[in-house]
């Protein structure tokens, strides 16, 4: 037979490079996974050989994932940078996946033609797109890839025993294994074993004269005469799979995964979430879920029996938490380790050869002929027609899925946050990125500063970190506040991980970080705000790490590269050998090539059945979709979808469901909104709402609305009634009262200090001069108690900065036993005013948490409670105790902005008011409460946030609940071990202030009544967001 | 399998055994032949310490590669092996500057073959006449202007090589506060002299050095912050005494000054401690500017009579203030509708007869804690409707509350 082009073939390819090529530069870098493979990338091209890597998680071993993929991207950066070595790779993806899928459709259907439909279709296929578009997943495209162009090799040794066809399949398998580790494994189950199931069943039809004749008893004969063949690939491949990426699996070993499994989506009730249901079936399956009638009758037929198997299989798996089977097959454990989207595309991608089958049936072969006679030559077309353009759709919907619903911040501009970290040795410390997402890679990429986060959770090493189900820390927001828990605890005890410098790119978390202690430096050019602890040192200059055995480095940098060199070499030799051959011999599978049969009626009347199934079921979900979604259709809708625009900070939408009648302009309405501000208003995310509709009439409702709010600093509960009114079939809401608080004062004048730090004042890249080191500001810790309640200890006290200098304090409580063995040591969180001007006085409470002590097999608790923390496990009672307080010269956040105004108590009540007499708008007014004894002893400290700001000159009305719970009990109290910058606390005491008197600490007191505590004292502090 | 390991083992040990043997008959020749040529050099002398390194020459400038001598140096560097090196003048080793530049006693080994054939010490003395930097410390940076606190200045001369110079050198350290400069003469002790510097009882600066020859040392200063404040006055300014609750009343505080006379340090944080007759508190916070704090208070919306106390913690306090503020309104007019369930609150009235300020509170209440509805004024006016969920039709009295009045209404709701 003369050798020709296969001109589907080349279309497709030409299709693919277009298609894929020309969207890959504007999707590729907001997926989920493509920053990582670029940020392992970046670690090859500085040291190949040396797996150990600092930027993340305070060091990993890259061993943890194979290397192919992100080797091949770091040897062509060499040639045009990391971005250009992406996507050249990912380029080359797409390319070895259209050639994979027509190159495995052979073997499975040898039609040259149906395969060239198939590779056409696989440029559209959702499930690809899905994973290259939105995923990002590099190195699993390759694997799979590379998977399938294996096949035919291993088809052909196992029916000719040629050993050229089994070194050639070798060697594609030991690329598969190099780029990526799971797909071999379950390539070998779900790929392999039905293909080695299709060569026996095969070689058992030759034997015999009919299909019908190859029974059990022949299978089984043909089985027995291949086998050795079997076991010698089957033995081949396993030393492979186990050799090539040898480190990993030694890596596996030392460092077993034994964290918190991370929710996934894939894992989730699609039916109950449908979102995830939507992305981890609905587009991977697109248009396909309408031809698994014909792909069930195709795939049961004999010869592709063991492919039926594997494709159900896959098909089920794929279905995740829907159904409790794939819990089941699977097991607890790595249900919950593997994600299943891969099943789901795995079962697409086994689904193509038979859909490039169907559509050549339908296009040109015999189902035209047949459909034509049945329905006539216009229906068939348009069918045919609208098929068409459904799956483009769905392949263009897919890719542009992104865009719509963007699971990304917006690209964030990294060289102003690299200057920084270069910029006077910033870079001798480690960082934290809030809010960036997959960027952070990127950004890590960049720099050689270190960060105490990651993006590649399985190499997590910190406690914090494997204790709790948290991805990433940056992305803790969408976690809810368990993942800000983890976050927290950096935050505090930041000297721990030598964490200075906090870039965040999410106002959110501001709150948080200045409520322990951290304050704000600069804001980059690129609207990146930069946050900095006082007090931290550098990291020193050599960082432990785990060394692995120059042998295991020597595999892992070369042997990748290795078995491409090899694949490629044996093609090369096979290239040749076919140039020369003029007739060349088709492949031993198209033998096998079946006539295609008559459709079954059965198969007919299935498909159209299955299809007006699928079509009622569309349609119900688009109409239960637009009754829950139409904004405006009933009183709940409307309530719901008026939270989600105020949510999102969508005040036009959120207006238009005002009702247009009431005098609420939008100026006005925006005016309203621009005038509130505070931790409700601006720091909270909707974390789940329920509306009740009381009184309902044609035209009125009343809306009880009960909501609940994530904040970075607590969950709010808020409860409001709305009235609705109905007009032209509309719902609206009527406006909400507006507080008509007049200030005082129109213009207003004050003088105030402020302060300044150069730094260095010599414009010099060395360290900071002696001259130019400004003294620690001297603080006295005034009384400190080692307090216990229930099985959880605190350490309250008050502490006062004595300097004349504002002082920055960091407050580290340590619990010692009777002789003096360290229990626990932490910082006190926000419980404390971090900013101190000169005499003033703080009220603080350092609670243990117990991270160093949490065990990796703890489980997550399944319904949040906000008072909760984690505690720690001490093996003894804690009997001595220490303070020790470091100060540093505040400049910033020293502002006095409100003023505890008609305090009293009523009942269990504590209320007033707060007044600002300040510049700034007080953001989040923060009230510490200190509760005292009859001696004026202080027992405990609170802190309470308060959900609305208070604007210049105007009032914020409180009402808290006063401490109802049992009293703590003192184990321990005194001064004798606490201690400041170092130096004794008494010697402060002596030098500083000798004769202490009770001066404003008598009256500062509030009296209460019938608590089992005597009095209260409140500290205010306070969160400005926008200091001016 | 494991003969073989076992004959392998054996052919190495029996290997082993024979070389061992034949290379014990060859040595004893070798060292013979070496023995015969001996090297010495000169003792090394002390001398001041350089920066361009030392010559020391051997003897003898016989070496062969057979004959291995090599020079050790231990010194306050650390230790160096010297290889000889050889020019057309002879055989030497140069002693590289890494040694000479550090003041210190070198011991020396000459070595031969692995066996010490001479030794000896020698030392390295600071170059007093070429001198360096004077480094100068001074802490802690700010004190405290009373009689417990000090500062203190240590200088360390060195020579240009960065070495200590000798005890018994004579070094001047300085001071100058206000028109006064200090000058003292110190004599070195362990390389480095020091000065305590009292605190002076006035806010200020001092500024030190120190010199040794012509040679001076930078600038140091220390801060003079004002000691404990003393007790102090305050007063109070607005511009009426109506209780309002819509304007700003200001405490100022005297000058705040400690036992010597020196004004507080600016951003000094005085607290405001405010109570009124009804045991309810007020706090406000200020900070100084030249000693006086002024901190702003909202009247209040009920009249009565405020005790303020101001104190910085714990260190010191003023004298109670009482300012009284008076009531604006006498009674509140009220409308009410025929059913008692609608109550119009207003027009509210001020101490001039015009309209109170939005914003004013209008408390309504039915037999004080069956319901309870607080509104804000708007123009004056504030509308209540007591719904028939939160009150049943039925007998009751309405209190209403604003501006420090109330109001009692016997209204049957229906």
């Amino acid at each position: 037979m003369q050798s020709r082009t296969n001109k589907y073939l080349v279309t497709a390819i030409l299709l693919g490079m277009i298609f894929h090529g020309s969207a890959i530069f504007f999707t590729l870098e907001r997926t989920y996974d493509a920053l990582i493979h670029l940020f392992f990338a970046n670690h090859y091209t500085t040291s190949w050989f040396e797996p150990w890597n600092y930027s993340w998680y305070t060091g990993f071993t890259v061993m943890g994932y194979p290397p192919l993929v992100h080797q091949a991207i770091a040897a062509l950066s060499y040639i045009g940078g990391l971005k250009f070595g992406m996507f050249t790779v990912a380029l080359l993806g797409v390319l070895l996946f259209i050639t994979g899928v027509y190159r495995f459709t052979q073997v499975l259907i040898p039609n040259k033609k149906v395969a060239g439909y198939a590779a056409i279709l696989a440029v559209f296929s959702s499930s690809f797109v899905e994973t290259l578009h939105i995923f990002g997943q590099l190195p699993s495209i390759i694997g799979i890839s590379i998977l399938m162009h294996a096949l035919p090799e291993i088809y052909l040794w196992l029916k000719t025993a040629r050993k050229s066809h089994l070194f050639k399949a070798l060697a594609l398998l030991a690329v598969t294994v190099t780029s990526h580790h799971v797909t071999p494994i379950f390539g070998m189950v779900f790929f392999i074993f039905p293909l080695i199931g299709m060569v026996v069943m095969d070689a058992a039809r030759e034997k015999v004269n009919s299909n019908k004749e190859v029974t059990f008893y022949a299978f089984a004969k043909a089985l027995y005469t291949h086998l050795k063949r079997i076991v010698i690939f089957g033995a081949c491949s396993l030393i492979l799979i186990i050799g090539c990426i040898l480190p990993y699996w030694i890596n596996t070993k030392n460092n077993p995964i034994t964290q918190v499994p991370i929710p996934h989506g894939s894992r989730d009730n699609f039916l109950e979430v449908t979102s995830s249901g939507l992305v981890f079936f609905v587009i991977p399956w697109g248009i396909l879920l309408f031809l698994l009638p014909y792909f069930f009758y195709r795939y049961f037929s004999k010869r592709l029996l063991f492919f039926g198997i594997s494709f159900t299989l896959l098909l089920i798996l794929g279905t995740g938490g829907t159904t409790p089977i794939p819990l089941k097959m699977l097991g607890e454990n790595a249900f919950n380790i593997l994600t299943l989207d891969r099943f789901t595309l795995w079962a697409s991608i086994m689904a193509l050869p038979v859909f490039g089958e169907f559509c050549f049936r339908f296009v040109e072969g015999d189902y035209k002929e047949s459909l034509q006679h049945k329905w006539g030559t216009l229906i068939h077309r348009l069918s045919g027609g609208f098929l068409a353009f459904l799956f483009i759709f769905i392949a263009i919907f897919t890719m542009t899925l992104g865009k719509f619903r963007p699971s990304q911040p917006d690209p964030i501009k990294m060289t102003p946050i690299v200057n920084f970290l270069n910029e006077d040795e910033h870079y001798k410390w480690r960082y934290l990125p809030l809010g960036f997402g997959d960027q952070m890679a990127w950004l890590s990429a960049q720099t050689k500063a270190t960060t105490v986060d990651g993006d590649y959770h399985s190499a997590r090493r910190l406690p914090e970190l494997t204790t709790r189900a948290v991805e990433r820390l940056e992305n803790s927001k969408y976690r809810g506040i368990e993942g800000i828990g983890s976050l927290q605890q950096f935050l505090t005890v930041p000297e721990k991980y030598h964490l200075k410098y906090v870039f965040s790119n999410d106002k959110f978390y501001d709150p948080l970080l200045y409520f322990t202690g951290w304050h704000r430096l600069s804001l980059l050019e690129n609207g990146i705000m930069v946050w900095e602890k006082a007090g931290v040192a550098p990291l020193p200059s050599v960082l432990p790490k785990e060394e692995v055995a120059l042998s295991l480095k020597l595999l892992w940098g070369i042997i990748p590269f290795l078995t491409v060199i090899i694949a490629l070499l044996l093609y090369l030799k096979t290239l040749w050998k076919r140039s020369t051959e003029r007739v060349k011999k088709l492949p031993q599978y198209y033998d096998f090539k079946q006539k295609h049969k008559k459709a079954p009626q059965l198969l007919y009347s299935s498909s159209l059945l299955w299809t007006a199934v699928l079509i009622i079921l569309i349609t119900g979900a688009g109409y239960i979709f637009y009754v829950t979604n139409t904004t405006q259709y009933a009183p709940e809708n409307v309530v719901k979808a008026y939270y989600d625009a105020i949510d999102f900070k969508e005040f036009e939408r959120a207006h238009s469901y005002i009702d247009p009648e009431s005098d609420k302009s939008l100026s006005q309405f925006m005016l309203e909104i621009s005038v509130s501000d505070g931790l409700l208003s601006s720091y909270a995310k909707l974390d789940s709402i329920s509306v009740l509709i009381k009184h309902k009439t044609d035209t009125t409702a009343q809306g009880v609305v009960q909501s609940k709010w994530v904040t970075p600093l607590k969950e709010i509960y808020t409860q409001d009634h709305l009235y609705l009114t109905k007009k032209k079939n509309k719902w609206f809401i009527l406006p909400q009262k507006v507080d008509p608080d007049i200030p005082p004062e129109q213009l207003l004048i004050q003088s105030g200090t402020t302060y300044y730090n150069h730094g260095k004042r010599a414009v010099t890249s060395e360290q900071t001069f002696h001259e130019d080191v400004l003294k620690q500001p001297v603080v006295e810790v005034l009384s400190a108690r080692l307090v216990q309640r229930d099985s959880t200890y605190a350490i309250v006290g008050e502490i006062q900065n004595v300097d004349n200098i504002p002082a920055d304090i960091a407050v580290t409580g340590a619990l010692y036993t009777q002789d003096n063995k360290e229990l626990a040591r932490f910082n006190a969180k926000d419980v404390i005013k971090h900013k101190l001007l000169p005499k003033e006085t703080t009220p603080y409470r350092i609670n243990f948490e117990g991270t160093a002590w949490s065990g990796a097999t703890e489980e997550k608790p399944t319904v949040f409670n906000p008072s909760m923390f984690t505690e720690i496990n001490l093996l003894e009672t804690p009997i001595h105790f220490e303070i020790q307080v470091a100060a540093n010269v505040a400049t910033t956040d020293l502002h006095q902005a409100v003023s505890l105004s008609k305090v009293q108590q009523e009942g269990n009540l504590i209320t007033g008011f707060l007044f600002n007499p300040s510049m700034q708008e007080a953001t989040i007014p923060q009230l510490l409460i200190g509760y005292y004894n009859t001696q004026k002893e202080l027992l405990w400290v609170e802190s309470r946030y308060l959900d609305e700001s208070v604007r210049q000159q105007r009032k914020r009305p409180f009402s808290e609940t006063l401490y109802t719970a049992h009293l703590p009990s003192k184990l321990n109290s005194g001064l004798a071990t606490a201690s400041v910058n170092g130096l004794p606390n008494q010697s402060i005491s002596d030098k500083v202030v000798p004769n202490r008197n009770d001066a404003g600490t008598n009256t500062a007191f509030i009296k209460i009544e019938n608590k089992p505590y005597a009095y209260i004292k409140i500290i205010t502090n306070t969160y400005v967001g926008n200091p001016n | 399998m494991k003969n073989h390991k076992n004959i392998a083992a054996f052919v190495l040990i029996i290997g082993s055994m024979i070389s061992v043997l034949f290379l014990s008959f060859l040595k004893p020749s070798e060292e013979k032949q070496e023995l015969e040529v001996s090297f010495s050099i000169k003792n090394i002398t002390d001398t001041i310490v350089s920066s361009s390194g030392r010559v020391v020459r051997l003897k003898s400038s016989d070496v062969t590669q057979e004959n291995e001598v090599y020079l050790i140096l231990s010194g306050t560097y650390g230790t160096i092996v010297l290889a000889p090196d050889t020019s057309s003048w002879g055989t030497f080793f140069n002693i590289p500057p890494a040694i000479t530049k550090r003041a210190g006693v070198v011991s020396y080994f000459l070595v031969q073959n692995e066996k010490t054939i001479q030794e000896g010490t020698f030392t390295l003395f600071p170059n007093t006449q070429e001198l360096g930097e004077l480094s100068s410390y001074l802490g802690p940076r700010s004190i405290l202007a009373n009689k417990r606190d000090y500062t203190m200045l240590v200088s360390i001369p060195t020579d240009e090589l960065d070495n200590m110079l000798p005890d018994s050198t004579v070094v001047h350290l300085k001071s100058q506060f206000k028109n006064t400069i200090t000058t003292t003469d110190h004599i070195l002790t362990s390389g480095f002299v020091w000065k305590r510097i009292p605190a002076p009882l006035q806010t200020g600066r001092i500024s030190t050095g120190s010199t040794l020859q012509d040679h001076s040392s930078r600038e140091l200063v220390a801060d003079i912050f004002p000691d404990v404040a003393q007790d102090f006055t305050i007063t109070s300014t607005t511009n009426h005494s109506y209780a309002d609750g819509n304007e700003i009343i200001t405490f100022a505080t005297s000058q705040i000054k400690d036992s010597h006379g020196n004004i507080m340090t600016d951003g000094t944080l005085i607290s405001f401690s405010i109570t009124d007759a009804l045991d309810s508190y007020w706090q406000v916070n200020a900070t100084t500017v030249n000693g006086y704090a002024f901190a702003k208070a909202l009247h209040p919306q009920s009249p009565g009579t405020w005790t303020i106390n101001a104190a910085i913690t714990g260190i010191a306090q003023s004298d109670n203030l009482e300012v009284t503020f008076l009531s604006i309104l006498e009674k509140i007019p009220y409308t009410t509708s025929r059913d008692k369930r609608k109550i119009t609150v207003g027009p509210l009235k001020s101490y001039l007869g015009q309209i109170v300020q939005d914003g004013i509170e209008v408390t309504l209440s039915v037999n004080r804690f069956d319901y309870r509805e607080l509104q804000l004024s708007k123009d004056g006016m504030a509308y209540f409707y007591i719904s028939k969920e939160a009150y049943p039709d039925g007998p009751g009295r309405i209190t209403l509350e604003a501006l420090g009045s109330s109001t009692t209404i016997k209204a049957v709701l229906d």
